[in-house]
């Protein structure tokens, strides 16, 4: 069974895409589909500046969502989840501690993207302000409760945890609508195509974030050829933000892999069906 | 046995008539079979593979291998492959090519010794100082060309090791393969006490540390499913280092190992080792691996 062609996947990419979803669900959401272990708080900001984050978040219900989006997801313990001032844009998950949205982070994202009504390019394609606002920000969100969820569930990573939580991250993503991958996949691919003239730094153990952007293509091409086509060499030489044609096909047979582990690892064993199912019947994408 | 001589002698002798009668016609009209290749390992490669069979390094890897429990074949090769590199299939069969040991030998040795240049405009190592060639400076200090072979030698075969371990027991990998298949060569290398991981690791550490100081004039593709040199050299040292830090605190005394990167060893080695005990350990003999770590399986002739 690959995760694209199950339903359970558009539930928990449902589960963790809160962003966008249906602001009335997060507000009533149906009976027992708010996960009571997912603890979130807007944590109110010590730099003046900040606060209209704050209120964009809450306004746009972000965390809400995610406790309804987190429901079939069976937690063995309190996942804690708040925005907070954090000093920086963006901080390591430490194991057990608090996934944070930083504001700083939201600040950042939305200093990075195009002004409203602006359209800009990114390689073959055009971008607009809603991708590059919720793509990055979403990515963020999988990507550390991903983390979170490792620890909680105590399971085996292979091949560094922060380029796992990534690969969950993506994963997630496409399994989503057409429209929803697009929007998440380009426009976190936006904001990852910045930075790429630092070096590899060996102190880090995170990869460097021209990795990152390449990786979240190849599992997107994977995902849907056609719709990421734009993103793989177009003609002889690959152009900088394209995949190579050469790596783009071997992105199809990494992709089973991560599928597989995901199945093994998080959705057979972790994720409530009859849940999944009643979240099904609620049509999230549909509200998209 | 005199007495099977004789029809012998007269039955080759017949077919040597035969033969000989009709070899004008045969030379023309018999084509080689276009579905058979063959080849014949190069002399500068064939010392590479005399001296693996002769050190028993395949049969010696099968026996190290002996507590794995496998339901599938697995089949350990060297080969000329006209590329310094090594792989594993997808289908059960691991190669080490000889160009890579030959590496391993040569530019790596020569590298260790500090007299190993690289030409930035013909984008290849040379022993010669120019213009346009820069000095490979070993980061590691004290690494002899012997450790740099074997610990160069156990890094490689054990990565590609490691891809046939997730594929045949279907170990499921989150993150980067390529990246876990440097933790379990690494995680490895390690559990064989502190020398036997201190000279695997520098040796490993020396081939990291050359391709990544090449990764400086020749642009690293990010699109790759490999890691950086550099972060791969950071892998290797930073397992070791989390999980003998008194051992391999020169690394880090040396600014080899940023302290930024040691403070976080510890846990990422526990990481690594638990994915270990949770996905592999259950396939392995408890008996034969204690037979296993008794074992001396690096030898002072292996450094010469």
């Amino acid at each position: 069974m690959t995760f694209r062609r199950s339903a359970a996947t558009g539930v928990l990419a449902s589960a963790l895409l809160a962003v966008q979803a249906p602001v009335a669900i997060a507000q009533n959401p149906p009976d027992g589909l708010k996960n009571p272990l997912v603890e979130i708080s807007y944590e109110v900001p010590r730099t003046a500046a900040l606060a209209e984050f704050r209120t964009r978040l809450q306004n746009r219900y972000v965390l809400e969502k995610l406790q309804v989006f987190l429901s079939p997801l069976n937690l063995t313990e309190k996942l804690v989840v708040k925005a907070d001032e954090c000093g920086v844009p963006q901080i390591l998950y430490t194991r057990g501690a608090p996934v944070v949205l930083c504001y700083e982070y939201v600040a950042k994202v939305d200093a990075d993207a195009p002004r409203i009504g602006q359209v800009v390019q990114l390689g073959q394609t055009e971008l607009t302000r809603e991708e590059a606002l919720v793509g990055p920000i979403t990515q963020l969100v999988l990507h550390d409760v991903a983390r979170a969820i490792f620890h909680m569930y105590k399971l085996p990573v292979w091949g560094n945890a922060e380029f796992a939580a990534d690969n969950v991250a993506a994963y997630t993503m496409v399994n989503f609508s057409q429209k929803t991958a697009w929007k998440t996949v380009v426009g976190t691919a936006w904001f990852l195509k910045s930075g790429w003239d630092k070096p590899v730094d060996i102190s880090d153990i995170r990869p460097h974030v021209a990795q990152r952007y390449f990786a979240l293509l190849c599992v997107a091409y994977a995902a849907d050829q056609a719709q990421f086509e734009p993103f793989v060499q177009q003609g002889a030489r690959p152009k900088v933000y394209e995949l190579p044609a050469r790596r783009a096909n071997k992105c199809l047979y990494d992709y089973e892999k991560l599928s597989g582990a995901f199945m093994k690892t998080i959705f057979e064993p972790h994720v409530d069906r009859p849940k999944f199912e009643q979240l099904r019947k609620l049509e999230w994408l549909k509200d998209f | 046995m005199n007495r099977s001589i004789a029809p012998a002698i007269l039955a080759v002798c017949l077919v040597c008539h035969v033969i000989d009668a009709g070899s004008a016609l045969a030379e023309e009209a018999i084509p080689p079979n276009p579905m058979i290749a063959t080849e014949y390992i190069p002399p500068a490669l064939q010392v590479h593979s005399d001296r693996l069979k002769a050190r028993k390094v395949l049969e010696e890897f099968t026996q190290f291998l002996s507590p794995l429990k496998l339901d599938k074949p697995l089949k350990l090769t060297t080969a000329q492959c006209d590329e310094v590199n090594a792989s594993y299939n997808g289908d059960g069969v691991v190669t080490m090519c000889l160009e890579m040991v030959r590496h391993f030998h040569t530019d790596l040795a020569a590298f260790v010794d500090g007299k190993l240049y690289f030409d930035k405009k013909k984008k290849e190592f040379t022993r010669e100082s120019s213009s346009t060639t820069v000095l490979l400076k070993p980061r590691l200090p004290g690494i002899t060309r012997g450790e740099a072979a074997v610990g160069g030698f156990l890094s490689v075969f054990l990565h590609e090791l490691g891809h046939a371990v997730f594929h045949l027991l279907e170990v499921p990998v989150l993150g980067r393969e390529e990246h876990a298949a440097d933790e379990i060569a690494a995680l490895i290398m390690v559990q064989f006490g502190e020398d036997v991981a201190w000279t695997a690791i520098k040796g490993a550490a020396a081939e990291w540390d050359l391709s990544s100081q090449v990764e400086e004039y020749v642009s690293f593709p990010y699109y790759d499913e490999h890691s950086a040199s550099l972060q791969r050299l950071g892998t290797f040292l930073c397992v070791a280092y989390g999980h003998h830090p008194a051992r391999f605190q020169e690394m880090v005394d040396a600014g080899v190992l940023p302290p930024a990167r040691a403070k976080s060893c510890e846990s990422e080695y526990a990481e690594i080792a638990a994915a270990f005990n949770a996905t592999v350990k259950p396939k392995i003999d408890d008996a034969l691996l204690a037979k296993v770590r008794m074992k001396k399986w690096l030898r002072p002739e292996d450094f010469n």
